[in-house]
């Protein structure tokens, strides 16, 4: 972690007019951390990672991966990306296999016992089209997906919502071990326990700014055991969302 | 890990896409086959209908034998006719007709017999004419011979009873000789390479280049093809590579069809002549490929790409299709008018110019349409390179 961070964003902005977008975002994850990426919705947070996956063009400010430029190396930067999508539509007319399939061979990956242990892992069944999947389905397939090339960099735009209760708790273990594993990971979620159990550090997004980033392990060993970050967040949405209201009277 | 990436062509993307539009393809192959084997099997249905006429000497001739069994009716009390001399095996009452007449005829008149008479019948027949109208005409010119008009007291004949006919109906001599040269099968094969075969390719290209680029983009599904190490140029690419070979295989196997099914409805065919039409057709679905490839690489949402690639290609067909009433054929068959040429000016199917490569072939190939085609492949390639540009650009909000 002493080292260049494996992913840093560095002024950003992109407005899409109306106060929309992201506003000067600047952050830096180091290697083997695990950072959150919370706020309420529309607060940009897709934004920002649209930008690490370089389908967006900055206005300002850029943001790198790896030390390259995420608008510049989109293509070789996925070697080392693992991306889940917020909205998860996927391409029509084949199974769930045939999908994993052409995934595999898009990423040149060769060695299929990853993947099968994947969809062993999280009760994925491939042979049903993707058409007549479920939400979750869908969603267990794009976790896949994404782990298949076992990647140095994990960017997930709210990964288990859709989730299950027992598979939410498979995926948090999962990303756990990644992480173990010395991966990079990039959460964006609105479910604190994942951010709880996670995370590292942790921004929060609001209105395209960020208005706060904190040192999660720092906290949980200054408030001690008891520490409820559920409880910490909501009291700072509300803080935020009264003093808003609050300006506006 | 292998820093490796897609810069052009993506194989596994190009199965994807092969497979996601298969249905529309052969669906539109098919449709566009037995439209071909239609048009060609109408096309020789009309050149066998047509009644052919035969010469003025030929009519002449066979006139002066019927002439002769008329008069030797009315005299006689007989019952000789063309019916008669057709089915009888023995001519030899018809023989001694003509030899009476051969005696009691003006000195300069030629002398007739049963032969000449036979002759002169198998001379209607092999030129696909039918005797029996010629009688039934006979009739007609026998029954007027001698008589004079009561107001105009010129003699009547039975080209003027036809003319004044033709006239008291509003149509003039020249109507009718062109109505009987009017060829239907030229209009047929504009239609077909012009209008509705190109429709056929038309919506297939439409619906298709919808999918490929801006359907995965409004969907959201376009973020699978780019969260791998894919190019925004290799996901263009692969898809514009479907755009050029898809229409590529659907028209030759319709041409195929159209060389062997032209083979064995006329027994001849002029296949160098066919293919060069396809040819001239593929270059223009091309062109409109590349407007809808490029309109689809242009919006983000599929209603937007459809509307402005599908307008386009909807309008140049439309477009053609009233330039059709306005083209000098039309005019001159009577159901056109020459107001709706304008139209021609404002479509790219006039650059598909099907009368010129129909002289390929002849002695004097009129090669006027080569720049035009050419044109139509610069729009295509033109079109096509935006497309990739622009999308390699744009924001994509996946
Ligand atoms: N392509 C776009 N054009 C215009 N406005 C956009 C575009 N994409 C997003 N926005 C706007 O930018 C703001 C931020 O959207 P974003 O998707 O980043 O929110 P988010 O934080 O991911 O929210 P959520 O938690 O609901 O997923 C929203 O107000 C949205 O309407
Ligand atoms: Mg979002």
């Amino acid at each position: 972690m002493t080292d260049q961070p494996v992913l840093r964003v560095d002024h950003l902005t992109k407005d899409y007019g109306r106060g929309r977008g992201a506003f000067d975002i600047t952050l830096a994850v180091g290697r083997g951390e695990c950072y959150g990426f919370l706020g309420p919705n529309g607060a940009g947070k897709t934004t920002t990672i649209r930008h690490l996956m370089g389908f967006s063009k900055p206005n300002k400010g850029s943001s790198a991966i790896l030390g390259r430029d995420c608008w510049r190396d989109a293509a070789i930067l996925k070697n080392d990306i693992g991306y889940i999508p917020g909205e998860i539509e996927l391409p029509a007319a084949m199974t769930g296999a045939g999908f994993l399939r052409m995934m595999e061979k898009m990423r040149g990956v060769t060695d299929h016992g990853r993947t099968a242990r994947l969809v062993e892992r999280f009760h994925l069944d491939p042979s049903v089209r993707v058409k007549k999947m479920s939400f979750g389905m869908k969603r267990k397939l794009a976790i896949v997906t994404a782990l298949m090339h076992d990647p140095a960099v994990l960017i997930l735009d709210e990964p288990s919502s859709g989730l299950d209760p027992m598979m939410q708790k498979e995926f948090i273990d999962c990303i756990a071990e990644e992480k173990s594993r010395g991966k990079t990971i990039f959460l964006s979620s609105h479910f604190f326990h994942e951010i709880d159990a996670a995370c590292d550090r942790a921004a929060i997004i609001k209105e395209g700014h960020i208005v706060s980033e904190m040192d999660l392990k720092a906290l949980k060993a200054k408030e001690g055991n008891g520490f409820d970050l559920e409880k910490y967040f909501l009291d700072f949405y509300r803080e935020e969302a009264e003093g808003r209201t609050g300006d506006e009277s | 890990m292998k820093a490796k990436e897609t810069r052009f062509f993506s194989a596994a993307l190009f199965g994807h896409t092969v497979k996601n539009n298969f249905v529309l393809a052969l669906v539109i192959t098919l449709i566009f086959c037995l439209f071909t084997v239609v048009t060609n099997a109408a096309s020789y249905l009309m050149t066998t209908e047509k009644q052919a006429v035969i010469g003025e000497a030929a009519q002449e001739e066979f006139f002066r034998y019927l002439s002769v069994l008329a008069a030797c009716d009315e005299v006689a009390r007989a019952e000789l006719s063309y019916g008669d001399f057709a089915a009888a095996e023995n001519h030899d009452l018809y023989e001694s007709v003509f030899e009476r007449y051969n005696r009691e005829k003006p000195g300069n008149a030629p002398a007739l017999d049963a032969d000449g008479f036979q002759k002169a019948m198998a001379e209607i027949e092999a030129a696909g004419a039918s005797p029996r109208a010629y009688v039934d005409a006979f009739e007609y010119a026998y029954a007027l011979r001698g008589q004079t008009g009561v107001f105009s007291g010129k003699e009547l004949n039975l080209a003027g009873a036809a003319d004044a006919l033709f006239a008291s109906m509003g149509f003039s001599r020249e109507d009718m000789e062109r109505l009987r040269e009017m060829d239907y099968t030229a209009m047929l094969t504009r239609v077909y390479y012009t209008a509705m075969g190109a429709l056929i390719l038309f919506l297939f290209v439409i619906i298709a280049a919808n999918t490929l680029i801006a359907g995965p983009v409004d969907s959201g599904s376009m973020a699978y093809f780019l969260s791998v190490p894919n190019r925004r140029a290799a996901v263009t690419v692969t898809q514009l590579v479907y755009m050029v070979l898809a229409p590529l295989v659907i028209m030759a196997i319709a041409c195929a069809l159209r060389i062997v099914t032209t083979r064995l409805f006329f027994g001849e065919v002029h296949a160098g002549r066919i293919l060069c039409l396809y040819g001239g057709m593929y270059l223009l679905v091309q062109a409109i490929a590349g407007i809808c490839f490029m309109c689809s690489c242009l919006f983000n949402e599929s209603r937007k790409s459809i509307a402005f690639g599908g307008g386009f290609a909807i309008w140049c067909f439309l477009a053609a299709l009233l330039g059709m009433f306005g083209s000098a054929e039309l005019i001159q068959m009577g159901i056109g008018v020459e107001p709706l040429g304008v139209f021609n000016k404002m479509t790219l199917v006039s650059l598909f110019d099907i009368n010129a490569i129909q002289s390929v072939g002849t002695g004097t190939p009129d090669t006027s349409f080569l720049p035009k085609l050419g044109l139509l492949a610069v729009i295509a390639v033109l079109s096509y390179m935006i497309g990739i540009f622009r999308f390699s650009r744009k924001d994509l909000s996946l």
